[in-house]
């Protein structure tokens, strides 16, 4: 096992570069996104017990695929590019709709204070109400909106993650923060007839 | 138990190792080949269709243009130069940057590039080549037959057949595809491809009938260069003297 500080030292690239000849070294890829990406694939929509076994196919298959790994890319994004497909394709497989778990509703509240300004929600039932708009957003404004608010990806990278050109990205995050306000103005509408 | 733990044990446990390097240069490579070819395609394609619609004697009425553009093949050709540019389109998002640049953008250019290239396929002679390439595969023998109907048509001007005896340099007798035998006078014809009447050569005409005389306005080689082929002489149609 490679020592931490000896992790620290290497930047991703040089570790892709290792690992090639040393799989130890590939530990210390995966202790460095194993966080970041267990976050990354619950807001797409994995349960916690189903995304370790998503992690697991992540880290497996980037690994068979090292020499692959085109180092004009972050790592960064080549990594998030997998675990969005693994994801993507275990929805279709057990052919369930993603589910949404907040585990931080920071970002969602600032995006809906940005996208709707007069709006106002009952603190009480801001997460429910904020988890109702995204089970019904769309999944392609998800995940754009998961990338760009969450992981404070750029548009260059979401284009690297998702494959997309960078105009169809600034496109999709400017949709998706249109069918998000509309949403929430819908449940604000909802929680208004609730109330009277 | 971590998952950089589990994963290293797998790796382990099934004496996993990264795929070598050679198999995704080898496959950036074929991706890129594949999309040369495709565009190949598409190119030699639309200047094939280009020669088939230059090739007819378009000011002959609308029956021919509509047949060169409309016809079986010219429209296969058509739908080839199309599924080219699309699978040539697909090809290009598969490359490992393809994804960066919008398709409609890189589908106009594709497009664009094909047009000129087609062109200029037509424009230098090679469409005419590739025609003589083909004339003889079986594929191609649904063109010949068209080809014919549209020619054997001297009440309109239009005569197509094999020179029989040549008689100077203005006066041939030939046997259009119909058995019949008729006298050609080509004294003022325009002679596509400097071609000169020689025994056995396949010709189209475009001119004048009068009984069995046929007055011609312009002399082509049938089926392109390939038509030249089977003279007497040995040496292509377009270089024999005048």
């Amino acid at each position: 096992m490679i020592p931490e500080e000896d992790c620290q030292k290497h930047t991703d690239k040089e570790l892709v570069e290792l690992s090639v000849t040393n799989s130890e070294y590939y530990a210390c890829l995966v202790k460095r996104y194993t966080e970041a990406l267990r976050r990354y694939v619950i807001r797409l929509g994995s349960s916690l017990p189903d995304s370790d076994d998503i992690l697991q196919e992540v880290f497996f298959s980037a690994y068979l695929h090292l020499n692959g790994f085109d180092k004009k890319l972050k790592f960064s994004s080549w990594i998030y590019r997998i675990a969005h497909n693994k994801s993507v394709s275990m929805f279709r497989k057990s052919n369930v709709r993603p589910t949404v778990e907040l585990t931080d509703l920071l970002p969602w509240q600032d995006l809906l204070a940005n996208s709707c300004p007069g709006l106002e929600f009952d603190q009480a039932m801001l997460k429910e109400k904020i988890s109702l708009v995204l089970e019904s957003l769309d999944p392609k404004y998800r995940e754009v909106l998961v990338l760009r608010y969450f992981e404070e990806k750029d548009y260059n990278e979401i284009s690297d993650i998702l494959k997309k050109p960078m105009g169809t990205i600034a496109t999709l995050v400017n949709r998706a923060k249109k069918q998000f306000a509309k949403l929430a103005e819908g449940q604000a509408l909802n929680q208004e007839y609730g109330n009277k | 138990m971590e998952i950089s733990d589990s994963v290293l044990e797998r790796i382990k446990k099934e004496k996993a190792k990264p795929m070598p390097g050679w198999f995704f240069r080898l496959r950036d490579w074929l991706l890129w080949l594949a999309l040369i070819l495709l565009m190949l395609v598409a190119v030699s394609s639309l200047g094939l269709f280009a020669f088939f619609l230059s090739d007819g004697p378009i000011s002959h009425g609308a029956r021919f243009f509509f047949g060169a553009v409309f016809g079986r093949m010219p429209m296969i050709l058509l739908g080839l130069a199309v599924l080219g540019v699309a699978f040539a389109l697909f090809d290009f998002r598969m490359t490992a940057r393809g994804y960066k640049r919008s398709l409609i953008i890189v589908g106009l250019i594709f497009v664009v590039m094909v047009l000129l290239a087609g062109w200029t396929f037509n424009r230098y002679g090679l469409s005419r080549n590739l025609d003589s390439f083909f004339s003889n595969a079986r594929f191609y023998q649904d063109r010949e037959m068209y080809m014919r109907q549209v020619w054997q048509d001297p009440d309109n001007g239009l005569l197509a057949g094999q020179i029989a005896s040549v008689a100077g340099n203005e006066t041939f007798y030939m046997k259009d595809f119909d058995g019949k035998e008729w006298k050609v006078e080509i004294s003022h014809a325009l002679r596509r491809h400097g071609l000169a009447p020689v025994e056995g050569l396949k010709i189209k005409l475009i001119g004048s009938a009068l009984g069995n005389i046929f007055v011609a306005d312009e002399i082509r080689p049938w089926m392109g260069m390939g038509g030249c082929r089977g003279t007497t002489d040995a040496k292509p149609c377009g270089m024999l003297k005048q």
